[in-house]
């Protein structure tokens, strides 16, 4: 039923939750499961003398919650795979889950963009909203 | 890892596909179900005269008739599946009201539901009330398409 398994992480305690509900899932139907992390553009700062250090700290930032996330599933037969991308996050999980196909997202439902969605995460909303596949939220 | 799924249903074509999907996932995780239909609790029927008397039990027995063939639907995809389900009908103006309290009642560890219900594509891309789950609800929810 749920052959690949998208779970979206930015890092939150929430999105360690999603990544727990998503392996129980994923041994229970024998899915493989796509560690996603999106961080933001840093194009506009390109002029600065800076960008290249900034976008250097983002993604090691970024293999480090993708790092983070292996260790927390622990050693398991579940096929792993990542993804790590720039650009607005719901957009970035969006088009990961359209292009490998993904036939469920989880997520937690507040990650850390937490002051403009306060109740309810604006990411979690507009994958939600627009996303191809089942998507679990998880709080 | 879930042990009691919660389905909601209004009878539509996409909950019942939600329906198929949750008894599914329940077999494959062993877990119980509870379906669970909301009827309207209509408070707006406030003057009492004999009139409206008459068409409130009219609308009464007719949503009650929709509920049980809601969740007659989900008996009977439990137990062709042979999952433990019991079902449940509340009446309440606010159907995601009535989902996440007898969610947290019966302490289901997931709610799974269709994204859009009987009002159709109206909700724009998600339901009404599948937004309202999602907002308010402290138990995970797995949106279905």
């Amino acid at each position: 039923m749920y052959a690949s398994i998208l779970v979206a992480l930015d890092g939150s305690d929430q999105s360690m939750f999603a990544l727990n509900h998503a392996r129980a899932i994923a041994q229970c139907f024998g899915s493989k499961l796509i560690l996603v992390h999106a961080f933001p553009h840093t194009s506009d700062l390109r002029d600065s003398i800076e960008y290249n250090n900034l976008v250097a700290l983002r993604i090691k930032r970024g293999e480090e919650i993708i790092e983070t996330a292996r260790k927390q599933l622990g050693r398991t037969s579940i096929k792993v795979d990542e993804d790590l991308l720039e650009g607005p996050a719901s957009e970035a999980i969006l088009s990961v889950a359209a292009t490998r196909k993904c036939d469920l997202i989880v997520m937690g439902s507040r990650g850390m963009g937490s002051v403009k969605g306060m109740v309810f995460g604006s990411v979690s909303t507009k994958v939600s909203h627009y996303a191809a596949c089942p998507v679990m939220v998880v709080r | 890892m879930f042990k009691h799924i919660l389905l909601p249903t209004d009878g539509s074509v996409l909950s019942e596909g939600a329906i198929r999907k949750g008894v599914h996932l329940a077999k494959s995780m062993k877990a119980k179900i509870t379906g669970i239909s909301v009827m309207p609790e209509q408070k707006y029927y406030l003057y009492q005269t004999d009139i409206i008397v008459q068409v409130k039990e009219e609308t009464v027995k007719q949503h009650r008739m929709q509920v049980n063939r809601n969740l007659a639907f989900i008996e009977k995809a439990a137990k062709e599946a042979g999952v433990p389900c019991e079902t449940f009908c509340d009446s309440c103006d606010y159907p995601y009201e009535a989902i996440i309290r007898v969610a947290e009642k019966r302490a289901c560890d997931l709610i799974m539901m269709a994204s859009h219900g009987q009002r159709g594509i109206k909700g724009l891309l998600l339901g009404s009330e599948t937004q309202k789950v999602l907002t308010h609800s402290k138990i995970p929810v797995l949106v279905v398409r």
